[in-house]
């Protein structure tokens, strides 16, 4: 007998389940089919049928250099929602292109400020459990500005950004990496320009919907950037963006989308396929004309 | 489910080739897609599929988790369908990776009970359709030591091989993982599960079984 052998005869007297017993589910799920004839035209698929906040932010490229200590082991509450791998991100992104450039366009002024709420559980973190922060950031702060603080920008020159894009996505995955520089030698030029593309999305606090379409067109160029669908830190519904093979050690860096509005919610770090080290979500964002003040 | 299994080479082989379920399976695709227009048509993959999903999830988390494991996995199939790949005909592998994930959720649950059956010989689990878990099996202590041990992710390979009998391209589409993946996580559960039976005087290895 062999090890195989072995496991197959663990449990093997297991029943199969009676016609009652299946029935349940079987109604349940007809319910479910036709409530979803009705309202069949309304939703498509599942992404409709979340209404989320618009959130989201923070920064892929400070979890990508933050993380992934050696130990960062599991921790009770770490375990992740649910993850449904969804393929090629390519289609979903010109959705949300799409999607985006419909959106009413912002109208910023120097003088005030962003306002971000997140929340997030870091398995690495002495202390378990979620964290939520709030923070104000000025709109426009010169030292911020042209290189003053590296790769680091205000939200101001973020939006600039955004209203400058090209249409051609080859460009604007050139200028991308001219605005997120490269840090890291061993970064290939497919990694370094979804770490920049997922950057600006991550920090479009402020949203020129043209700018921000095009870098999300741009994205879609990007070979081996996958979809998922998962829950982020709050159990809502978010569809997560990976480079195949792009995080370390075998572990993932997701960028978590809304799925109603494809803006950025959220953020997680796993370390092998389903084991969420980190994991935020962007509560609340919006533009305020005093430091303290929500929208 | 009876008779012997296949060695792994021969397992290995089928997934290579051709492998028949019956007619239905080359339908699956074509139902999902019929259910877009008419989605009570879904509920002929739960005809179908569902005796074996539960019967899966009662081996790994007992009879109450599999009824709503397995009513929950239709329902977020049925709410997904628009996104499954009608290039396979085969809808099985999708519905487990599907339960998969919900099996997930109870992964704590799962390994309580493996290492309560490594430590006292009752099984939980399998309380829950039987009076007498004692005795059924030499060496399931020690194998549900090593099982509970597991990665989740080599412990969902290696069980949906060895108890959903999933070929290693089945499981690598139900996990959405490249089948060399599979198969390194599959030989790194079984040297574990190996070595752990090894330590038991009562278990007589097969050297020919290593990959």
């Amino acid at each position: 007998m062999d090890e195989m052998t072995a496991v197959r005869e663990l449990r093997a007297d297991a029943p199969a389940p009676s016609r009652a017993r299946l029935a349940e589910g079987r109604d349940r799920l007809l319910r479910e089919t036709r409530r979803g004839a009705r309202a069949r035209r309304l939703r498509a698929d599942w992404r409709l049928a979340t209404v989320g906040a618009a959130a989201a932010i923070t920064a892929a490229a400070v979890i990508g250099t933050q993380v992934v200590g050696d130990d960062g082991r599991t921790q009770p509450g770490s375990q992740p929602g649910y993850t449904l791998e969804l393929g090629s991100a390519k289609n979903l992104l010109n959705e949300a292109a799409d999607v985006i450039a419909a959106r009413r366009p912002a109208d910023p002024r120097d003088g005030q400020w962003v306002y971000l709420k997140s929340v997030e559980t870091n398995t690495t973190d002495d202390e378990p459990g979620s964290r939520t922060n709030e923070e104000w950031i000025k709109y426009a702060d010169p030292s911020m500005e042209d290189g003053r603080a590296g790769d680091d920008h205000s939200p101001g020159e973020q939006y600039a950004f955004l209203k400058s894009l090209p249409d051609d996505p080859k460009r604007v995955r050139a200028e991308a990496r001219a605005f997120f520089d490269a840090t890291d030698p061993e970064e290939t030029r497919t990694q370094h320009e979804y770490r920049a593309l997922t950057a600006i999305i991550s920090r479009a606090y402020v949203i020129d919907p043209e700018g921000l379409a095009r870098v999300y067109r741009a994205m879609a160029t990007i070979p081996g950037v996958r979809a998922a669908q998962v829950q982020d830190v709050e159990g809502r519904n978010a569809i997560a963006l990976y480079l195949k093979g792009g995080g370390m050690d075998g572990g993932r860096n997701e960028t978590l989308l809304d799925p109603t509005t494809y803006l950025a919610s959220g953020y997680r770090l796993l370390e092998g396929e389903n084991q969420v080290i980190i994991s935020g979500a962007r509560l609340a964002m919006g533009l305020v004309d005093e430091k303290g003040e929500r929208p | 489910m009876t008779g012997p299994p296949p060695p792994p080479e021969a397992r290995d082989e089928r997934a290579q080739g051709e492998r028949v379920r019956g007619d239905d399976a080359r339908d699956d695709a074509e139902v999902v897609a019929q259910s877009l227009e008419h989605p009570e048509l879904f509920a002929r993959l739960y005809d179908q599929y569902a005796p074996d999903i539960h019967r899966y999830v009662t081996r790994r988390l007992g009879e109450g988790p599999a009824d709503d494991i397995t009513a929950d996995t239709f329902l977020t199939a049925f709410r997904i369908r628009a996104r499954y790949d009608l290039t396979r005909p085969n809808a099985r592998p999708w519905l487990y990776g599907i339960a998969g994930n919900l099996i997930g959720k109870q992964r704590r649950a799962e390994v309580r009970a493996l290492k309560a059956l490594a430590r006292t010989g009752h099984d939980p689990v399998a309380a829950s359709w039987v009076e007498d878990t004692d005795r059924r099996v030499a060496a399931q202590g020690p194998l549900a030591g090593a099982l509970a041990a597991l990665s989740a992710g080599d412990r969902h390979v290696l069980l949906l091989v060895a108890w959903a009998e999933l070929t290693y391209a089945e499981v690598s589409e139900a996990l959405g993982i490249p089948v060399g993946t599979v198969r390194s996580r599959l030989n790194r559960a079984r040297r574990k599960v190996r070595s752990a039976l090894g330590a038991d005087p009562a278990f007589t290895l097969d050297a020919t079984e290593v990959v």
